[in-house]
């Protein structure tokens, strides 16, 4: 024998509240969005650590961080950029960043002539160093380190892609590596 | 008339015509490399002709989305589903126009003459969705496959009928340029939701 069957009505969710958090939802949605089109993201990992980075999450990797310290300072400077990599590969870091940028400068570095493509991809990792900064520049206290700051760095960059007459003199050669 | 369903004015067309304004201005190059384009001006002012096309025609009835009668928070999911869908439409015009050269002036032209054709001649919520879906399938048809075909290496039919056609242009001129073959994939699926989009606004009935 049955009993008398009672029908249960589900909870309906009030029309406010779909509303109100629909609201929230498509705005942050559009945010994200404008986001990624404001930073234009390459891969996934730089839209997590942008997205990290924005909020004051972003964090490089301390031990494949110190690697790269370690092939930086032995002129190991492919090395030591694979190391920077591992460590802050959305590139949002600025002191790593700044040390890329080194990297490139150190390694394009030369006597008589610098080697224009690795000051070209210096001066974007520099610019993206003071990018990433919340103050818009860098400033690295490394006692193995000639130059300091980013703008001493960009500026060393810059005057290396020059083409001016002052690159012919003949005491360039007598410069050292900064 | 009875009101739009909260959901799907709040979730299902502002999260669809986002995702259309999102995906609809990214541009995947042949090495995988994304890149995201704004829509250009010109697009914007297709897309705001074809916004008043829509409710001339009934396809939109914005009183409502946004009117005095609604509420503060009623107002503002309408307002987004207005701003998500000028949005959408404008980096469709853009996705589906070519980036440059001749054929993107001459496509541009084409829209303008159809929605001011459209315009002259009163014409309704559903022979406007379907001619919509017949000039956005032909210039995807036109940039995704015809000048795709040019811009790849390797020859095939529609390559040689085209150029053909357009004999003495080089392909920077006509407006080929490489694009990842994901590309066309990525923007069949973008147009295809943006036209299933414009089904579900609320018309006037």
């Amino acid at each position: 024998m049955s009993g008398p069957s009672v029908a249960v009505a589900a909870p309906r969710v009030p029309a406010t509240a779909i509303r109100a958090v629909g609201l929230v939802v498509s705005l942050a949605y559009a945010g994200a969005i404008g986001w990624v089109y404001l930073h234009q993201p390459q891969t996934m990992a730089e839209v997590r650590g942008g997205l990290a980075s924005s909020v004051g999450v972003y964090r490089p990797d301390p031990i494949a961080f110190s690697d790269g310290l370690r092939f930086f300072r032995q002129d190991q400077f492919v090395e030591a950029r694979l190391a920077f990599d591992r460590a802050d590969p959305a590139h949002r870091d600025p002191t790593t960043q700044f040390y890329v940028a080194y990297s490139f400068y150190r390694q394009g570095w030369g006597r008589v002539y610098a080697d224009s493509a690795l000051y070209a991809r210096g001066l974007e990792a520099a610019d993206r160093a003071a990018a990433a900064s919340p103050t818009g520049h860098v400033v690295v206290d490394d006692p193995g380190l000639q130059m300091h700051s980013s703008e001493e760095l960009k500026a060393e960059l810059q005057r290396g892609m020059s083409h001016e007459l002052s690159n012919l003199n003949p005491m360039n050669v007598l410069r050292t590596r900064k | 008339m009875p009101p739009l369903p909260p959901g799907r004015e709040a979730f299902t067309l502002p999260l669809a015509l986002l995702t259309v304004a999102g995906a609809g201005g990214a541009r995947i190059l042949p090495g995988g490399a994304v890149h995201f384009e704004p829509p250009p001006i010109m697009a914007l002012v297709l897309a705001a002709s074809l916004l008043v096309l829509l409710a001339r025609a009934g396809a939109i009835a914005p009183g409502r989305l946004f009117a005095p009668t609604r509420t503060g928070l009623e107002n503002a999911t309408g307002a987004v589903v207005l701003i998500a869908l000028l949005a959408g439409t404008a980096q469709i015009f853009h996705l589906l126009t070519p980036t440059r050269g001749l054929l993107n002036v001459s496509v541009n032209i084409l829209f303008v003459a159809l929605l001011l054709n459209t315009f002259a001649r009163k014409t309704d919520r559903s022979h406007l969705l379907w001619s919509l879906a017949v000039v956005f399938g032909s210039a995807f048809v036109l940039k995704f496959v015809v000048l795709d075909a040019m811009a790849t290496p390797g020859s095939s039919v529609a390559a040689w009928l085209f150029s053909s056609a357009v004999e003495g242009l080089t392909l920077g001129a006509i407006g080929a340029e490489p694009a990842s073959p994901v590309m066309g994939y990525a923007a069949f699926i973008v147009a295809g939701l943006y036209l299933v989009t414009l089904w579900w606004l609320p018309a006037d009935e």
